[in-house]
């Protein structure tokens, strides 16, 4: 047993160096030069050393690039310099900071201001809906304006309308008519606030004006009263009369239309132009009438006329 | 590391890499700004200041991305920015940077030059510690021959 350790151990002492390849030498040979091989590599590259002279000169080399690197490795930058390479921008850089709101003269940064300050104010005021905003409103007038008509251009009418108007207004005394019950001639009233163009014209508030819209007052509305005591048989045969003349119903209501308060009757109608003269004749022999030729917005066809007769029902 | 070394080592490799002042200026002011923008981007998120490893990275980047293939053709330094140690000759590092591998020229110029540990290389080129070794080690090799017998005809 003792012997067979003892052989076992001078084995182990006795065993071969590792030799290493030229290969091996050459590759391992930094390591060798930085101490940073085991003990038998470095015997071995001792060995290698010995014998293999491109191995030393490789060595060699080493060393001199060692020492040579530590000399270059001595080279330093300028701490200005250093400084100044933190500071070295490129072109762009450079022209974005120029750029830069706060890089531009003053008197053009103000006008840039003051412009868009302008355009800000001029948009706002162009989008806000002002008509809204009723609180400023300062108009307290309780007035309101329909239209505003100038004197000294009266507005314009028809041709047809002026020929109307213009002829004369009705003078004449009308020799009594044969009705029934009203056998003595009547006299026709001269009618006062007759028909004159002038005066016409400047009544242009009877036309119904809707809210600011000023309507042409193109058309023609005469306008007869009557007033006297009025039975149901006269309202009906008025009617008749007139239906017999060619007129029809306009407006809302029937021909003839009651009305209580004030008591008469109501007939708006229209009737051929050329019947016009003898309606007014035999609406004469019933009573006094006036006559009112009115302009209005309604434009009545070729050889018709509107007219609305309204008879008071006088009380005896 | 304080901001300054940093920035020093970066000019320093730029200098000893494109042996062009104009160059390498343009380089390190490139990579400084990276770096400043990097520091904004990580502001407060617990990292350590920079380090070598960072340096190696930020110079492996900027070489990829520049695809730099051209070799120095001349030695221009401009006085004063530079302070070169007296009896300094470059001209051996000039040769060696037109002959030398770029991987194994690298590998010197961190280790031997800007003093960076083959661990941080390793780390921060991504390669194990055995390839740096290598590649520092073909580096001197060729760089001590020309310092010994001149640059060796192609």
């Amino acid at each position: 047993m003792h012997s067979a350790e003892e052989a076992s151990g001078e084995q182990r002492l006795t065993r071969e160096v590792r030799k290493l390849s030229r290969f091996m030498s050459q590759e391992l040979l930094y390591e060798f030069s930085q101490g940073r091989l085991d003990n038998d590599r470095r015997s071995a590259i001792e060995d290698e050393l010995k014998v293999n002279s491109d191995l030393r000169a490789e060595l060699e080399s080493i060393f001199v690039a060692e020492q040579y690197t530590r000399h270059l490795s001595l080279t330093k930058i300028s701490p200005a310099h250093v400084s100044e390479l933190k500071k070295i921008r490129s072109l762009s850089e450079a022209f974005f900071i120029k750029m830069k709101w706060q890089s531009w003269p003053d008197l053009v940064r103000w006008t840039f201001e003051a412009l868009a300050i302008s355009v800000v104010v001029a948009v706002i005021a162009a989008v806000l809906p002002w008509e809204k905003f009723n609180t400023f409103d300062f108009d307290t007038k309780p007035e309101i304006t329909l239209a505003e008509i100038e004197e000294a251009d009266p507005l314009p009418l028809d041709e047809k309308v002026k020929e109307v108007l213009k002829k004369p207004v009705i003078e004449k005394t009308i020799e009594p008519a044969p009705p029934p019950e009203l056998a003595k001639p009547i006299e026709v009233e001269k009618s006062v606030e007759a028909v004159k163009p002038i005066e016409v014209a400047a009544t242009p508030t009877q036309a119904p004006l809707k809210e600011n819209k000023v309507l042409p007052l193109k058309g023609l509305l005469i306008n007869i009263i009557m007033s006297f005591e009025l039975n149901p048989e006269h309202a009906s045969e008025i009617k008749d009369l007139i239906i017999s003349q060619g007129g029809t119903k306009a407006g809302q209501v029937e021909l003839g239309w009651k009305k209580n308060n004030p008591d008469g009757n109501y007939y708006h109608f229209s009737i051929p132009e050329e019947n016009y003269s003898k309606l007014i004749s035999s609406l004469g022999s019933y009573s006094a009438l006036r006559i009112y030729k009115n302009p209005h917005e309604r434009v009545m066809p070729a050889g018709k006329l509107r007219i609305i007769l309204w008879i008071e029902n006088k009380k005896p | 590391m304080k901001e300054n070394d940093f920035s020093e080592k970066i000019a320093l490799y730029f200098y000893f890499s494109f042996l062009d002042e104009a160059k390498a200026q343009a380089a390190t002011t490139k990579v400084l700004k990276k770096i400043h923008q990097g520091r904004r981007f990580n502001q407060g998120d617990g990292r350590e200041g920079i380090n070598l490893i960072d340096l190696v990275r930020l110079t492996e980047s900027f070489n990829l991305k520049s695809r730099r293939a051209i070799k120095p053709m001349s030695l221009a330094f401009a006085v004063g920015h530079i302070v070169i140690p007296e009896n300094s000759n470059w001209g051996p590092w000039f040769e060696f940077r037109k002959l030398a591998n770029d991987k194994n020229f690298n590998a010197v110029l961190y280790s031997k030059i800007l003093g960076v540990n083959e661990n941080e290389i390793a780390e921060g080129l991504g390669v194990p510690v055995g390839t740096v070794r290598y590649r520092i080690g073909h580096g001197l090799k060729l760089l001590g021959s020309i310092c010994q017998h001149g640059a060796p005809h192609a």
